[in-house]
């Protein structure tokens, strides 16, 4: 699974380090929907999906639809920030 | 075999030169002691002489704390002399005792288990392997939590852990047809940095392979 949203009127597209998702707890959407809070500027509408886009046919020209699993980036604990070494979210 | 008893004490049956005498002049006027045999023939020959392996620490003479023993040049038992604190057991060669002595100043611990007392700048903060085509996939990685498949040969990497500011990220890729393509990778931040791979004519595209390190302190 990945994470989409919109960055600058085209889709993006956020890929999860295998690594770091071994660290994580919880269930895969949960683990994610982590990264999202860490990783994505607070606010920021997103979309956790498990679809195919290795066609990468277009590329700059793919669009960021809201869709209705749309969830919203949050603030991290501040007990996360501490652990990631950042003084805020991006 | 044969005994003979006289008044000054045992005599060898066949050489009555050869005699076994008791003094027991030492003992307290008034006083006897008795000499208490075994259940068993006892050779007077070995008394004095311990089994191998039978004297226990116990057993032998008390000494200095901290002393060692080793042998002098005669080939007796001698102690080392305790050294101070600190002090470590040096080697005097063949034919004289070992001794305590102050040990030599070594030089810094650069080991990487102590890279935190002395500079972590020496390896990567952190590093990424990743596909750039298809479905961008992580091959293996080091404090990083995600990679951002924006467009077309543009990336960001995002750190697990936040890294110093003015690092020097080093990066190279390869293409699906070995071109020669160029990673420019530009610090945005201590949480993250984006990655172009540009080929010829300075047009971004997807590489097969990406490879970018990131030192500082």
């Amino acid at each position: 699974m990945k994470i989409i949203y919109n960055n600058n009127d085209t889709l993006a597209q956020l890929i999860p380090s295998p690594k770091f998702l071994d660290t994580l707890t919880g269930t895969d959407e949960e683990k994610l929907i982590h990264i999202a809070n860490k990783d994505l500027p607070t606010g920021t509408p997103y979309e956790i999906t498990d679809a195919d886009l290795s066609d990468r046919t277009f590329r700059n020209a793919w669009e960021y639809v809201a869709g209705s699993n749309e969830l919203t980036s949050a603030d991290l604990s501040a007990d996360d920030l501490v652990k990631y070494n950042m003084t805020e979210n991006k | 075999m044969s005994i003979k008893y006289s008044d000054s004490g045992f005599l060898d049956g066949a050489d009555s030169t050869k005699k076994l005498s008791f003094d027991v002049s030492g003992v307290t006027t008034g006083t006897t002691r008795t000499i208490t045999m075994p259940d068993a023939n006892v050779d007077l020959s070995s008394v004095g002489t311990p089994d191998d392996n039978s004297v226990t620490l116990a057993k032998m003479a008390g000494g200095t704390d901290g002393n060692l023993i080793t042998y002098d040049a005669s080939g007796d038992p001698a102690y080392v002399t305790t050294g101070t604190s600190g002090q470590v057991l040096t080697s005097g060669g063949t034919g004289v005792a070992p001794t305590f002595q102050t040990a030599a100043a070594g030089g810094a611990d650069t080991s990487l288990s102590n890279l935190t007392a002395t500079g972590e700048n020496k390896v990567a903060q952190a590093w990424v392997n990743f596909n750039g085509t298809g479905t961008v996939a992580i091959r293996d990685s080091y404090n990083v939590s995600s990679i951002t498949d924006n467009v077309t040969g543009n990336y960001t990497i995002n750190f697990t852990n936040s890294i110093a500011t003015n690092s020097c990220p080093v990066g190279s890729a390869r293409s699906p047809s070995w071109y020669i393509v160029t990673v420019s990778p530009f610090i945005a931040g201590t949480t993250s940095c984006g990655v172009w791979c540009t080929g010829n004519g300075d047009n971004l595209f997807d590489p097969t392979q990406v490879a970018v390190a990131f030192f500082g302190d």
